[in-house]
């Protein structure tokens, strides 16, 4: 009886099959798996098809960000009227977006309630800028002090694009 | 002397515990971080840029957007040269293409939300086309739009280019 325990105990677990099975799982894995995620930015277009129905009541208050050749501007359209409010020349080959987010948030405190901005892009803009701008204007980066890593504030989440006038 | 060498094993087991361990939490990783892909991923000759954005992408029909060609469902329509030169901001052969899709998959699509169309475009391509393109999907009926983007970390800017 006590020889039978002791070879009991000597006998390992048969994990070759499981081991096999794993290398061959990460193998896999490894080769099909993608390092970089894709993810989208979701714009908010005025439905061609909601002219017939109802029709809320104009917003107070329109923020309109143009994106332009050489600069980026924040228009405010208020009461019908709208007037340029700030404008941001572009340095060397990128666009202002820290300081346009800046501004825009203090905008985001007049306004709290406001959550749509209008993005207003020359023709020639490439792709690229269009979606850096349109980042600063969904969210604010802001690094606290005494922290190396930045806070995402929400800014205008509801972006709706068009052609610059 | 002898009695010595009789009682040292045969072979010394290999310890594997911590291997499998080490294993085991590799696979698990790996299925997690592959997670269910959404939006496919896209040709080398198309760059999609950086953006702090982590809304993950839904399964809808894509369009890619290299310099060369527009693609839509991986089935080459029409070359960017053309959208870009073309005078109406509706591209017929897209808007052909895009209307099949939606007849034909009409029993799966979503009638409140309209369809969903997603655009993976190169870094480069000028916004003229992007408008064309956009314009072309909601007069084909597709009203929510996305824009892929390649997710950064957040922690550092994007890299100038």
């Amino acid at each position: 009886m006590a020889r039978r325990k002791k070879d009991d105990e000597a006998h390992d677990l048969e994990l070759t099959t499981f081991l096999n099975l794993l290398v061959v799982l990460i193998c896999f894995l490894l080769v099909t798996s993608v390092f970089s995620r894709i993810a989208i930015q979701e714009l908010k277009l005025p439905t061609a098809a909601g002219a017939g129905g109802a029709i809320d009541t104009p917003p107070p208050v329109t923020i309109e960000v143009i994106l332009r050749k050489n600069a980026v501007e924040v228009s405010l359209s208020k009461d019908g009227k709208s007037n340029i409010v700030a404008s941001y020349p572009k340095s060397g080959d990128k666009y202002e977006t820290d300081k346009l987010s800046d501004y825009l948030l203090g905008l985001k405190g007049q306004y709290k309630d406001k959550n749509d901005a209008t993005l207003l892009v020359e023709p020639d803009i490439s792709y690229e800028d269009m979606i850096h701008v349109m980042d600063a204007v969904k969210m604010a980066r802001v690094t606290k002090p005494g922290s190396s890593s930045m806070d995402k504030i929400p800014l205008f989440s509801d972006v709706s694009v068009g052609d610059a006038p | 002397m002898k009695r010595m060498r009789r009682n040292k094993p045969k072979h010394i087991p290999m310890s594997l515990t911590s291997l499998m361990d080490v294993f085991t939490n590799l696979v698990f990783f790996l299925l997690l971080s592959q997670g269910v892909v959404t939006v496919p991923e896209p040709p080398k000759e198309i760059k999609l840029p950086d953006s702090f954005t982590d809304t993950p992408g839904h399964p809808s029909v894509n369009i890619m957007v290299s310099n060369e060609t527009v693609s839509i469902q991986g089935d080459p329509v029409a070359a960017t040269p053309d959208v870009l030169a073309a005078q109406s901001d509706l591209i017929p052969a897209v808007r052909d293409r895009l209307a099949l899709i939606k007849s034909t998959a009409i029993g799966t699509a979503d009638a409140k939300d309209g369809s969903e169309v997603t655009i993976l475009a190169n870094n480069a391509i000028p916004f003229k086309v992007m408008k064309k393109l956009m314009m072309t999907c909601t007069s084909a009926g597709y009203n929510k739009i996305s824009l892929a983007v390649r997710e950064n970390s957040g922690v550092t800017a994007p890299p100038p280019k």
